[in-house]
C-alpha cells in the first residue's frame, strides 16, 4: 500500500490569531514495502507529517492518498476506519498507553475492536507476542509488572496485532539502553523483511537511519528539505550542521579528523567505512620500529 | 580532599512489593565528595532504585546509608533531603509552579527560606541554567531541554551538596541532551558539589570522574572511564556499549596500527592518529 502526499498544507488553529503553519506544500511518496526514515529538529514538522499517515490529522489543503483512500479536509471519520487498521502508529513511549489487566488482553484489544472474535483475537495476540519476544509465562501478568523494555514490546505488539500493512514509528527506542535499542530495531527489521511491512521511522538516532532505512526524508520548518538515501542525505556535513541535524556517531569524529588534515573522499557512515578510509592514511605499527 | 564519603552505601538490599528478584542485592558503594559519578547499567539494572535510597525515597529492607558520615534515619532524613537534589527522567511529571520562577522557588518555600533570600537565589539559579528570560512563562510551553534546565535550577537554588540526575537526559532530543550535558560540565567547574548521573548513555558517562557499573542490583565494577571502557566485553555482557573512540581504537589496534594500549577520548584519539599520519 503506497502513501502519497499531494500538495499537503496543514495549519494549526486556522482562522485564529494563533494560526501556525505545520506543513507546507508536501509532495512525497512512501512506496509499499520501503523503509523510510523521517528526520529533522524538534518542531520541524515530523510529528505533524506522521499524524497525516493514518489521518489522525487531515490536510488543510491538498490530499493524502493512503492506498486507494484519499484523505482531504472534508473526509469523514467513518470513511477512515479501515485505513486506521492498515496503518499502525506506535507513539513515543507507547507503554504509557497500556491499560488492560493482563498482557494478553491488552494485545487482543485491537483485533477485537476491529471485529475479530474473542478466540481469533487471542490467537493473534499470542502470535504477535511471540513475534516481539514476549514469553508465554508473561501473558497473564499485569502489563505494569513488566520491565520497561518488556512493556515497550507489549505496546508494540498491540499495534502489530491489527496486522497493519504500514507501521509508523515515532522514536520507538527513546529511553531504552543500547542493547534494548538494538533489539527493538532488529525486531522491526525482521517484521519488515519477513512480512513485507512498510516502515516509516521518525527518529533522532542517525545511526539507525544509516543501518536500516532505504530512504531518508529531512524536514525543516514544515517543509521537505531533502530526500535521498542515507548516504546521499549524510554526504554533506556542512549542510547537516546548517539544518541543526545530528550526524551519525561517526560524523563528529570524522569532522575532527578532517580538521587535523585527514582526507575523506566520502562521508564514512559506519565504523567499518571509517576504518576502511582511515587505515590507508596511517603508518603501520611495524614501521614504527 | 575530604576523606569522608559523601554517600556510603553499606550492604543495602531492597525488593519491590511482589517482585521475584531484589532490585538491590547486598550492594555496597562509596561516593567521595566533589566528584562526578556516573552510575551506569541497562534498563531495570537497579541504578535508579539505588539513587532513590540515597535520600530515603526508598527505604532499604536491610543495610545502611550514610550521608556525609551521618546515618540516614527518620531523624536525619529531612536534613539530608535539603542537601541532596534530584532531577528525574520525565520533564513533564515534575512541575508544580504556574511560572518558571514559581517552580524554582517551590523547594525553598517548602524549606522555609525567607522570601528576600529566595528571590535572589531564584534569579541566580535561573541565570546559571540560562533560563532567566523565561521566568514568567508557563513551564508547559517549554521544550524538554528547557524544562530539565528549570528543574535543575530548582535543585541548584537549594544549594545542595549532591545533585542527582536520574536519567535526566534520556527523554530529551539531541539538542536538549547536549544543553544539559554542557550545564553539568559547567557546574563541575563552578561548584563544590557532587554530581551523580544515573545513565545508560556512554557519552555522558565518559565525562565522569568515576563510573559505577550496576546489574541485577549488584555492583559489578567501579573505576575511571579509562578503566571501565577498556572492558568492552564486560560492558556488552551487561547491556552497554563502549564509546565510539574506544571501538575505533581497538579495531585499529587489531588491524596492526600502533595506538596506545589504553582508553582514549575522541580528542586524544585524533591527536594520536595524527602522529601516525602517513603523509601520503
Amino acid at each position: 500500500m503506497d502513501i502519497t502526499f499531494e500538495h499537503v498544507n496543514y495549519t494549526y488553529q486556522p482562522n485564529s490569531p494563533l494560526a501556525t503553519l505545520g506543513l507546507k506544500d508536501i509532495n512525497l511518496k512512501f512506496t509499499s514495502g520501503s523503509y523510510v526514515a523521517i528526520i529533522g529538529q524538534t518542531g520541524s514538522g515530523k510529528s505533524t507529517l506522521l499524524q497525516h499517515l493514518n489521518a489522525l490529522l487531515r490536510p488543510s489543503s491538498g490530499r493524502v492518498l493512503i492506498g486507494d483512500q484519499a484523505v482531504m479536509t472534508t473526509t469523514k471519520n467513518k470513511e477512515l476506519h479501515d485505513l486506521r487498521r492498515s496503518v499502525g502508529l506506535v507513539f513515543q513511549f507507547p507503554e504509557s498507553q497500556l491499560f488492560e489487566e493482563t498482557v494478553l488482553k491488552d494485545v487482543a484489544f485491537a483485533p477485537k475492536n476491529f471485529g475479530k472474535s474473542e478466540a481469533e483475537a487471542t490467537e493473534i495476540a499470542r502470535d504477535t507476542l511471540r513475534l516481539v519476544g514476549i514469553d508465554e509465562s508473561l501473558e497473564d501478568k499485569m502489563p505494569f509488572d513488566l520491565s520497561g523494555g518488556q512493556m515497550r514490546r507489549v505496546a508494540i505488539a498491540g499495534v502489530l496485532a491489527m496486522q497493519p500493512e504500514v507501521l509508523v514509528l515515532d522514536e520507538p527506542t527513546a529511553g531504552l539502553d543500547p542493547l534494548g535499542r538494538q533489539q527493538i530495531m532488529q525486531l522491526f527489521q525482521r517484521i519488515h523483511e519477513e512480512r513485507g511491512i512498510t516502515i516509516i521511522l521518525v527518529t533522532h538516532q542517525m545511526d539507525d537511519v544509516v543501518a536500516y532505512a532505504d530512504q531518508a526524508v529531512v524536514m525543516s520548518h514544515g517543509e521537505i528539505a531533502k530526500v535521498g538515501t542515507p548516504a546521499e542525505v549524510f554526504a554533506d556535513l556542512d549542510w547537516l550542521t546548517a539544518h541543526n541535524l545530528e550526524l551519525p556517531s561517526t560524523g563528529r569524529l570524522v569532522q575532527r579528523l578532517q580538521q587535523k588534515g585527514f582526507k575523506f573522499t566520502r562521508m564514512p557512515l559506519t565504523v567499518n567505512e571509517l576504518l576502511a578510509d582511515l587505515e590507508p592514511q596511517l603508518k603501520r605499527g611495524s614501521q614504527l620500529g | 580532599m575530604n576523606s569522608t564519603p559523601i554517600i556510603d552505601v553499606k550492604n543495602v538490599t531492597y525488593s519491590y512489593p511482589y517482585a521475584e528478584q531484589p532490585a538491590l542485592n547486598q550492594i555496597s558503594l562509596q561516593i567521595m565528595p566533589d566528584q562526578w559519578i556516573a552510575i551506569v547499567g541497562h534498563n531495570g539494572s537497579g541504578k535508579s532504585t539505588l539513587a532513590k535510597t540515597f535520600n530515603g525515597l526508598i527505604e532499604p529492607q536491610s543495610g545502611e546509608i550514610y550521608f556525609n558520615g551521618e546515618l540516614l534515619s527518620e531523624e536525619t532524613i529531612w536534613d539530608v533531603r535539603r542537601q541532596l537534589g534530584i532531577v528525574f527522567q520525565n520533564p513533564d511529571n515534575q512541575f508544580v509552579g504556574a511560572t518558571v520562577a514559581d517552580d524554582v522557588a517551590f523547594g525553598m518555600e517548602n524549606n522555609g527560606v525567607p522570601r528576600e533570600k529566595m528571590l535572589v537565589r531564584v534569579e541566580e539559579a535561573l541565570k546559571q541554567v540560562r533560563m532567566w528570560d523565561y521566568r514568567h512563562q508557563e513551564p508547559a510551553r517549554l521544550s524538554g531541554g528547557q524544562k530539565q534546565r528549570v528543574e535543575l535550577a530548582g535543585v541548584l537554588a537549594q544549594r545542595p551538596k549532591v545533585i542527582i540526575l536520574d536519567e535526566a537526559t534520556s527523554m530529551l532530543d539531541p539538542q536538549g541532551r547536549s544543553e544539559i550535558i554542557e550545564l553539568m560540565m559547567q557546574l563541575r567547574e563552578q561548584g563544590d558539589f557532587t554530581i551523580i548521573s544515573i545513565t545508560h548513555d556512554v557519552d555522558e558517562a565518559a565525562l565522569a570522574d568515576q563510573i559505577v557499573l550496576i546489574d541485577s542490583g549488584e555492583l559489578i565494577t567501579q573505576g575511571t572511564p579509562s578503566e571501565i571502557f577498556t572492558q568492552a566485553e564486560r560492558l556488552h555482557e551487561h547491556g552497554l556499549i563502549v564509546p565510539l573512540s574506544e571501538q575505533v581504537r581497538t579495531d585499529l589496534v587489531a588491524a596492526g596500527v600502533g595506538l596506545p594500549d589504553k582508553y582514549l577520548d575522541e580528542t586524544q584519539l585524533v591527536d594520536e592518529l595524527w602522529t601516525l599520519h602517513s603523509n601520503m
